[in-house]
C-alpha cells in the first residue's frame, strides 16, 4: 500500500515539475536567444575578422587577442577600467556600509534619508552626468567655486588628465552609494538583535560591536555588494561617454574605458571581431569576479549550515 | 528515469524554441535590389513615405521646407527627416544598412560611403544626375569621390571647409585692421589679442585652438592649419597606397605652434572655453570653423560684431556629404525618392540650403552674389584655393583621425616640456605615425 501511495505521489511530483518546466520553456527560449546565443556569436567573431557590413569573415585564429595584448590603447584602456572599478569599489563599501549603519539605528524621519540617497540610483545616467558636467565645469563650475572657499584654485577636472578619471569616479560613486545602502540595510535588518544584546552584556558596544559583530556577519552581504559594484566599475561607459561628448569635454583617450573602446571599435571603426575579443576579455573578468564570489559565500555557507545542522541535532 | 526524460524533452524543446526564434529574426530582403538607377516603376498616386537621415541637425529646416515645398505638387508623398549627432549618425547607419533598415535617403561622407558602396548597400544614381555631378557643377576634387570604378554613387550636397571668424572690436582694440595672411601673422595676431587680468591670468584668448574635445575633430583641425605648411594627415605616394604625413617639417610647425601658443606665448589656455561657443561668448578673438557657425551666430549672439576671412594660406580642406540612396528603400519608391533628390538640387532649392542652415552647397555653378550681398560672412568660404583637400579614399581614415586625435589631446597639447624642444615634438609625431602607418599596413594601403 504504502509503495502505491510513493508511486502515486512521485507521479504527481512529475507531472507538476513537466508543467513548471514547459510552462517557463518560452521565457527561457527568449532568454537563450537574447542572451547566451549574442554571447556564444562573440566568442565566435573574436576569432574573425567582420567590419559589421562585409559578407566576408575569414577566421584569424587568436589574432585579435594577440593585437589586443599588444595594444598600448587597450592596456591602458584597460588600466583606466581596472582604476575606476577599485576606486569606485574601496570608496563605495565603506560609505554605503556607514550610511546603511545610521540608517538603521534609530534615526528620525529614516524613510526620508533613505529616499534621499537612493534617489540617484533611479535617476537616468545622461541627464545625471550632463548635470555633472555642468558642476565640474572649470570655468563656471559649482565644485570649484565651493573649492575656492577653501583657498583652492579652480581644478581642471575635465581637462587634466587625473582629474578626469576623478570625476568619472565621483559620479559613479555618488550615483551608486544608494543602491549598496539598501543592500546593507537589507543585510543589517538580517543581523539578530541577540548578538548585540549579549555583547552589550559583555562590554562591548558601539565600534566594538560593529567590528567584531557587524563586519563579520554582513560578510556574505559585502562580497555581494563588492562584486556587484566591481562589476558595474567594468562596465562603466554612459558617464564617459557623455563627459567627452562634446568640443567642452575631456579628452577622449584619457577617460578611454573598455566599454567605449569596444563601442568605438566596433560601431566606429567597424572592427567588429576586435571588438568581440574585448567584450570576450571583459566577460572573463566579470566571470571571474563573479566564480569568486561564489567561492567566498558558499562553501562557507554550506560549512555553517552543516555545523548548525550538527549543533541542532 | 521519467525525471531525466522530462529533462532531455524540455532542453530539446527549448534549443528548438531558440533556433525558431533565431530563424524568424533574420529578415527577407523585400527591397530594391536593382542598383542600376533605371526606373523601377512608374510613379502612383499611392501614398509614399520617403526617409532622410542626416548627421547634421542643422540641416534639418531646409530638408523640411523641401519635403512640405515637394509636397505641393506631389500630394502622395511624405518626406521623414531625422538627424542624429554626426557620429551617433555614422554608427547608426553601420548597423542599419546591413540588416536593411536604414533610411531611403542618407547624408554621408563619400569616404564613409566607400566600405557601403562595395558591399552594394548604396545605389547607384540614375543618368540624369550622375551627368549633372560629372558635368562641371562640382570640382573635379569632389567628384572624384562620388564616384566608384568609374560610377558615381552619391550626389555632394554641402561641402565643409574652414575660414577665419574675427571679432571686430577686439581687432579694432588691438589696432588690426584686417585677419591674418600667414601662419606667422596668425601667431603675431593672437599674441596681441589674447586678454590678460591683473593677475597675469588669460582672460580672452587670441586664437581659439582646438585642444580639448573627443572625436576626430580635433585632428582635422589640426590638419587645416597644418596644411597651411604644407602637410596632411595622410599623404597618397601611390595610387591607393598612403603614408602618415606628419611626421615631418609641416607637422613639427604646426605642432610647436600649437605649444608656444598654450604655453610660451600664452595666447590660449586648457581652462578658457574653445571654438564656438568662446567666440560668441566674447571669450576669443578668433577661430577658424566651417559655414555652419554663421547661422549658429545669428541664433545665439545676433549683436555680435565678426568678419570672416580666407585660411592664412593656399590650401584648405573640402569635406564634402554626398546623398545617397540606400539598399533599404522598397523597390515601388526608388524613382520618387531621386525625384524627390533632384527637387532638392534644384539650383533655387539648393542655394536655400545655406540661407536656412549655414552649410555652403559646394557647387561651382550656382550664382550667389545676390547672397552674398545680404550675407557678406559667407564669401570668405567660397574662396578659391590652390590646394584643396578632400577626405582620403580609405575606410580606415576616421580611425587614424581618430587615433591621432586622442594622441594629440592626451599627450601632444598636454606636455609642457614640449617647448623649445623639437626632438621631444619630432619624436612624439613618429610615435603617432608608427601608429597611423599600422593602420594603413593592417588595411592594405600603407606605401611601403
Amino acid at each position: 500500500m504504502s509503495t502505491m501511495v510513493k508511486t502515486v505521489k512521485k507521479r504527481k511530483i512529475s507531472r507538476q515539475l513537466g508543467f513548471c518546466i514547459f510552462g517557463l520553456l518560452p521565457i527561457m527560449a527568449l532568454y537563450t536567444y537574447l542572451r547566451f546565443v549574442p554571447i556564444i556569436r562573440t566568442f565566435y567573431l573574436s576569432f574573425h575578422k567582420w567590419d559589421l557590413i562585409s559578407s566576408k569573415k575569414p577566421f584569424i585564429g587568436i589574432d585579435n587577442y594577440i593585437k589586443l595584448f599588444q595594444s598600448d590603447l587597450f592596456l591602458g584602456t584597460l588600466k583606466n577600467t581596472t582604476v575606476i572599478a577599485f576606486s569606485v569599489l574601496l570608496l563605495t563599501l565603506p560609505l554605503s556600509l556607514l550610511v546603511a549603519n545610521a540608517l538603521t539605528s534609530k534615526v528620525k524621519s529614516k524613510s526620508f534619508f533613505e529616499s534621499i540617497y537612493f534617489m540617484p540610483v533611479i535617476m537616468p545616467m545622461v541627464p545625471v552626468t550632463i548635470a555633472w558636467k555642468q558642476l565640474l565645469d572649470n570655468n563656471y563650475g559649482i565644485v570649484n567655486y565651493f573649492l575656492s572657499f577653501f583657498g583652492i584654485e579652480p581644478l581642471a577636472w575635465m581637462i587634466d588628465p587625473k582629474l578626469a578619471v576623478v570625476s568619472v569616479i565621483i559620479i559613479t560613486v555618488w550615483k551608486n552609494l544608494g543602491y549598496n545602502m539598501l543592500i546593507f540595510s537589507v543585510g543589517l535588518t538580517g543581523i539578530s538583535k541577540e548578538y548585540y544584546e549579549a555583547a552589550s552584556i559583555d562590554g562591548a558596544t558601539g565600534l566594538k560591536s560593529f567590528r567584531y559583530i557587524t563586519i563579520p556577519l554582513l560578510k556574505p552581504v559585502t562580497v555581494f555588494v563588492s562584486i556587484m559594484t566591481l562589476i558595474k566599475g567594468f562596465n562603466v561607459f554612459s558617464t564617459v561617454y557623455v563627459l567627452a561628448s562634446d568640443t567642452q569635454g575631456s579628452p577622449g583617450y584619457v577617460v578611454r574605458v573598455l566599454v567605449y573602446d569596444m563601442y568605438q571599435n566596433g560601431f566606429g571603426f567597424l572592427k567588429m571581431g576586435y571588438a568581440s575579443a574585448e567584450a570576450v576579455v571583459l566577460f572573463i573578468i566579470v566571470f571571474v569576479l563573479t566564480m569568486f564570489q561564489f567561492a567566498l559565500t558558499s562553501d562557507k555557507d554550506k560549512k555553517k549550515h552543516r555545523n548548525w545542522k550538527r549543533v541542532k541535532v | 528515469m521519467k525525471m531525466k526524460r522530462i529533462g532531455s524533452i524540455a532542453l530539446t524543446a527549448l534549443l528548438i524554441l531558440s533556433m525558431t526564434l533565431m530563424g524568424c529574426s533574420s529578415k527577407e530582403n523585400k527591397t530594391a535590389t536593382t542598383n542600376d538607377g533605371k526606373q523601377t516603376s512608374a510613379p502612383s498616386n499611392k501614398p509614399v513615405k520617403i526617409s532622410i537621415w542626416s548627421g547634421y541637425p542643422e540641416l534639418d529646416s531646409w530638408m523640411n521646407k523641401m519635403a512640405a515645398d515637394y509636397k505641393v505638387t506631389n500630394p502622395n508623398v511624405s518626406v521623414e527627416v531625422v538627424s542624429f549627432p554626426l557620429r551617433d549618425f555614422e554608427k547608426k547607419v553601420a548597423t542599419a544598412l546591413p540588416s536593411n533598415s536604414c533610411a531611403d535617403i542618407i547624408s554621408l561622407n563619400p569616404n564613409l560611403a566607400m566600405r557601403y558602396i562595395k558591399e552594394h548597400m548604396l545605389l547607384k544614381v540614375p543618368d540624369d544626375l550622375s551627368k549633372f555631378v560629372t558635368g562641371g557643377a562640382y570640382s573635379p576634387a569632389v567628384v572624384n569621390t562620388t564616384q566608384y570604378e568609374g560610377i558615381v554613387y552619391g550626389i555632394p550636397h554641402m561641402l565643409g571647409n574652414a575660414s577665419l571668424y574675427c571679432n571686430t572690436k577686439m581687432f579694432k582694440e588691438a589696432g588690426l585692421t584686417e585677419a591674418p595672411k600667414t601662419m606667422a601673422q596668425l601667431e603675431e595676431y593672437a599674441k596681441k589679442l589674447a586678454k590678460y587680468d591683473a593677475s597675469g591670468k588669460l582672460i580672452r584668448s587670441g586664437f581659439s585652438l582646438r585642444i580639448t574635445g573627443g572625436g576626430s575633430g580635433l585632428a582635422e583641425k589640426f590638419w587645416t592649419l597644418m596644411m597651411q605648411n604644407g602637410g596632411s594627415i595622410i599623404e597618397e605616394v601611390s595610387p591607393e597606397k598612403y603614408r602618415a604625413g606628419y611626421d615631418n617639417d609641416a607637422g613639427l610647425k604646426t605642432l610647436k605652434m600649437y605649444i608656444d601658443m598654450v604655453y610660451k606665448n600664452h595666447t590660449d589656455d586648457f581652462n578658457l572655453l574653445h571654438d564656438t561657443e568662446a567666440f560668441e561668448a566674447e571669450k576669443t578673438a578668433m577661430f577658424a570653423r566651417e559655414t555652419w557657425v554663421i547661422g549658429d551666430i545669428k541664433t545665439k549672439a545676433p549683436n555680435l560684431e565678426y568678419f570672416t576671412a580666407p585660411m592664412p594660406g593656399d590650401s584648405n580642406i573640402a569635406i564634402t556629404e554626398d546623398f545617397s540612396v540606400t539598399s533599404s528603400v522598397k523597390k515601388e519608391n526608388t524613382e520618387e525618392v531621386w525625384n524627390f533628390i533632384r527637387f532638392m538640387m534644384k539650383a533655387e532649392n539648393h542655394k536655400q540650403m545655406t540661407a536656412m542652415s549655414g552649410w555652403q552647397p559646394g557647387r561651382l555653378d550656382l550664382d550667389m552674389k545676390d547672397f552674398f550681398k545680404e550675407n557678406p560672412q559667407y564669401e570668405a568660404f567660397f574662396t578659391k584655393y590652390k590646394n584643396v583637400n578632400t577626405t582620403p579614399m580609405v575606410p580606415e581614415f576616421d580611425e587614424i583621425e581618430t587615433k591621432f586625435a586622442d594622441s594629440l589631446a592626451n599627450k601632444g597639447y598636454t606636455d609642457k616640456s614640449f617647448v623649445d624642444n623639437t626632438d621631444k615634438m619630432k619624436a612624439f609625431l613618429k610615435e603617432c605615425a608608427v601608429e597611423t602607418n599600422r593602420i594603413l599596413k593592417e588595411n592594405g594601403h600603407l606605401a611601403e
